[in-house]
């Protein structure tokens, strides 16, 4: 099987929840156990906060999704024309945050990570960030 | 859908619903807050039961609830995690110092020698 989804949106807190509308939807043909849909769903929502809160610091911008699946391969790429990460070494680091004040964990790339088979991040400070994804069903 | 907030003997509790994102942890994180300040209970319970998805900004605002309520000499509590919310917790090491209940019953009675669950006002 193969498919194919873009969507692109707001980079609003409230369209979080669309975006995981959005992934349940698209991965329904791969029957997913309820494991896998929350995990599909925990790592876009993660992905989608990255961009608002930390690529465009809450300011104006899109935040685009993209979803591919080729046989049982799901790929999801976050993309978003937001501040980038100068050192993303660092930002994977488990628990650490450039915004300790606002109660953030930490914790985002670490659940993509543990959730998705794969995770790769490309970004350079002031040209964005895209996240890829991947999981086998 | 029921009461946001409610008590037992020993605790404030709030019961938490549906999809907690950054979007929604942001709002409840005052309204949390302003409901532990009004509150004479100085313990808190977290109850996750009606909670179907949980991101780490769910994590962030159970450790930012949790520093609140130490500071004020009580202790936060969990109960009610479903499986996919309990890898989540566990991903995250705030298991280790956060409690995890069945129900509002056990987190209670877990709580109850916990200095009776009244807040010392300052003399």
């Amino acid at each position: 099987m193969k498919n194919y989804l873009k969507a692109e949106f707001d980079a609003k807190g409230i369209n979080e929840g669309l975006a995981r509308i959005i992934a349940s939807g698209f991965i329904m043909p791969l029957d997913p156990t309820i494991e896998q849909m929350a995990d599909v769903k925990t790592a876009v929502s993660e992905a989608v906060t990255n961009s608002i809160i930390h690529g465009y610091e809450n300011r104006n911008g899109r935040v685009v999704l993209e979803f591919e699946i080729e046989e049982r391969l799901l790929t999801i790429k976050v993309h978003d024309r937001g501040i980038g990460i100068s050192d993303i070494a660092q930002a994977r680091q488990p628990l650490y945050t450039s915004k300790p004040e606002c109660d953030r964990s930490g914790m985002g790339f670490t659940v993509m990570e543990s959730f998705m088979d794969s995770l790769h991040i490309i970004s350079e400070h002031g040209d964005g960030t895209t996240v890829i994804m991947t999981k086998q069903f | 859908m029921g009461k946001e907030f409610t008590s037992t003997k020993n605790a404030l509790v709030v019961n938490l619903y549906g999809e907690i994102d950054q979007y929604a942890a942001a709002e409840l994180k005052g309204r949390i807050d302003i409901e532990i300040g009004a509150s004479s209970k100085k313990n808190l319970i977290i109850n996750l039961k009606e909670v179907t998805l949980m991101d780490s900004s769910g994590i962030g605002l159970i450790v930012g609830r949790y520093k609140t309520v130490r500071a004020i000499g009580g202790k936060l509590v969990l109960c009610g995690a479903i499986q996919t919310i309990k890898r989540m917790i566990e991903l995250s090491g705030i298991g280790k110092v956060i409690e995890c209940y069945k129900d509002v019953h056990e987190a209670d009675f877990a709580l109850q020698d916990t200095n009776k669950g009244e807040r010392n006002e300052m003399k």
